[in-house]
């Protein structure tokens, strides 16, 4: 099976919000649609290789954050609701929700999984279920500590060196769990959202994942990977007693997304279509 | 008279269809409805229709301005094998006839001035007057020594120090006749076009500009900016049947666009608008 993979444009309150489509050749089937919030300062490009395997038999959107990737941005930092907010307007307008399509299912990573979090817990109505690998759980003292060394703006132009040196740690010597071309769109989607790129970042080191952890009702997926935030995704399930818990980190690290999508994709799988 | 730019409409994006995939272009327009050509500007490689973004704008006071990603640039979708500039062209000619505009008026820099005069040959019911800047014309030596620095791979994963002059050169140490937060936006997108982005400049070295010329049958401006091209394109004057040339030597080419979007805008109007 192979999926049919476009591009387009949806609306949010920051003006135009980019979006790649997927979906299996025959059409989109009848399984919830799922939404992929991606890790800043990337795109909804960094799912490229996973949307494709899970879109053999579901439609998967993939949109870029505002500020990130084609989508417009907001001119001042601004928070993970605000992010939501524009994630709900872009769902909304497609025509999800109570009153229309109904829910998708939500996939994040990083700053990803609190624009999820954030969404279903505001929304609920636009969001049924939740696998949040990778998820941005800290503490008020851990945030505190990573604002130091991840908070504020990037010495992206004052610093001349700053972009080459991005180039040679995530190209040059970057994983080789993706080849050499893909590490290169990827600093390219990177480098797309300029001197604003430290919006995510800060929104994410500003937001109390922990107490909306605590209001979340839908069914969560803490899919454990064997990279930075593996801890911080294990410790949610002392948050949220319903979810599940499921580590792959044996098999499955930083680059799974590209390098073990089908594994990704069927976990995923066969915790969004379990009754 | 030229309206004020506050009556242009917000810039919007889209996607259109070519033989090569989605075809990624920006939009702007007055407010009101006009009844002047559309113009598209064809873009230098590798950069992508953003590098016309401030001239869009100022273009775009009183018709509609549409600035196409050529395949395989910027967020169009491009060709598996390497094209030549017709093919190019045949794709902007899908494209067009996708969104039923009618015939437009075409401007080009660089690459984009060969993409142009080969539309306007191959479908000249769809191109009615030509602006052209930085003619990509080349003597059999001048274009062997371009295809040779030019037209090759980018050593991009070979020699790690690569970027980093790049950078240097497009950004960092680059004509401050533009901002430099502009100019990472212009060297992003001279990066979006991946480990391919050689194929625009070969497409050119591969093109017989001065034959071509002679078939052009729509009025031309060669608006002469300062530029490595500009002795290339007050020359080809005598190529093109029906061209007039418009000298701008003041105007530096490549920041031009940004530096001196309303004048060059008004020297492009003046032109579209007036007596052939």
């Amino acid at each position: 099976m192979g999926a049919k993979v476009w591009r387009q444009y949806g609306a949010g309150r920051y003006g135009q919000i980019h979006l790649t489509m997927a979906q299996p050749d025959a059409g989109p089937g009848s399984l919830t649609p799922v939404v992929c919030f991606h890790p800043s300062p990337m795109s909804g490009a960094s799912y490229k290789v996973f949307q494709r395997v899970l879109a053999e038999d579901r439609l998967v959107l993939c949109p870029d954050t505002p500020g990130f990737g084609g989508s417009d941005g907001p001119d001042t930092p601004v928070t993970i609701p605000d992010y939501a907010a524009a994630m709900t307007d872009l769902l909304v307008g497609l025509g999800y929700g109570a009153k229309g399509k109904g829910p998708v299912d939500v996939v994040g990573c990083h700053t990803g999984t609190l624009i999820g979090v954030e969404l279903a817990t505001g929304r609920p109505d636009l969001v049924r279920k939740l696998s949040l690998p990778s998820l941005a759980l800290f503490t008020a003292e851990e945030r505190t500590k990573m604002k130091v060394q991840f908070g504020g703006p990037q010495p992206i132009l004052t610093d001349p060196d700053f972009v080459p040196k991005v180039w040679r740690t995530t190209v040059i010597e970057g994983s080789t769990d993706s080849p050499p071309e893909r590490r290169l769109e990827l600093f390219v989607e990177r480098l797309r959202s300029g001197t604003k790129g430290w919006f995510g970042p800060e929104a994410s080191l500003n937001y109390d994942c922990e107490s909306r952890l605590k209001q979340l009702t839908q069914p969560l997926l803490l899919l454990v990977l064997n990279e930075m935030l593996g801890p911080n995704t294990r410790r949610a399930k002392d948050i949220v007693k319903h979810a599940v818990l499921v580590d792959i980190s044996a098999q499955a690290a930083h680059g799974a997304w590209d390098a073990q999508a089908q594994l990704m994709a069927d976990s995923m799988r066969a915790f969004f279509d379990a009754a | 008279m030229r309206r004020e730019s506050t009556a242009v409409s917000t810039l919007r994006r889209a996607y259109g269809t070519s033989r090569y995939g989605q075809l990624h272009y920006a939009a702007a327009g007055p407010n009101g409805t006009t009844d002047k050509t559309p113009v598209v500007c064809f873009h230098q490689s590798p950069i992508s229709g953003a590098q016309f973004k401030l001239f869009q704008r100022a273009m775009a006071v009183d018709r509609l301005v549409l600035c196409p990603d050529t395949p395989g640039f910027g967020g169009s979708e491009g060709p598996s094998r390497l094209p030549q500039i017709a093919d190019y062209a045949a794709a902007m000619g899908d494209w067009l006839d996708g969104l039923k505009l009618g015939p437009v008026d075409a401007l080009g820099f660089h690459t984009g001035t060969l993409v142009a005069m080969e539309l306007a040959i191959l479908r000249p019911e769809l191109v009615r007057r030509l602006s052209l800047t930085s003619l990509a014309l080349f003597s059999d030596a001048e274009r062997e020594r371009n295809r040779k620095i030019f037209g090759n791979p980018r050593p991009l994963f070979d020699d790690p120090d690569y970027l980093g002059r790049y950078y240097r050169d497009q950004v960092s140490a680059a004509d401050p006749a533009i901002s430099e937060v502009r100019r990472l936006e212009l060297f992003t997108e001279r990066m979006r076009a991946g480990a391919n982005s050689w194929w625009g400049p070969a497409a050119v070295f591969a093109y017989d500009t001065a034959e071509r010329a002679k078939l052009v049958s729509q009025p031309t401006l060669l608006l002469v900016m300062r530029d490595t091209l500009a002795d290339a394109t007050r020359r080809a004057s005598a190529l093109f049947p029906r061209s007039r040339v418009v000298e701008r030597l003041d105007w530096h080419g490549p920041t031009a666009w940004d530096a001196k979007a309303t004048e060059v805008a008004g020297d492009v109007s003046r032109y579209f608008d007036g007596a052939a």
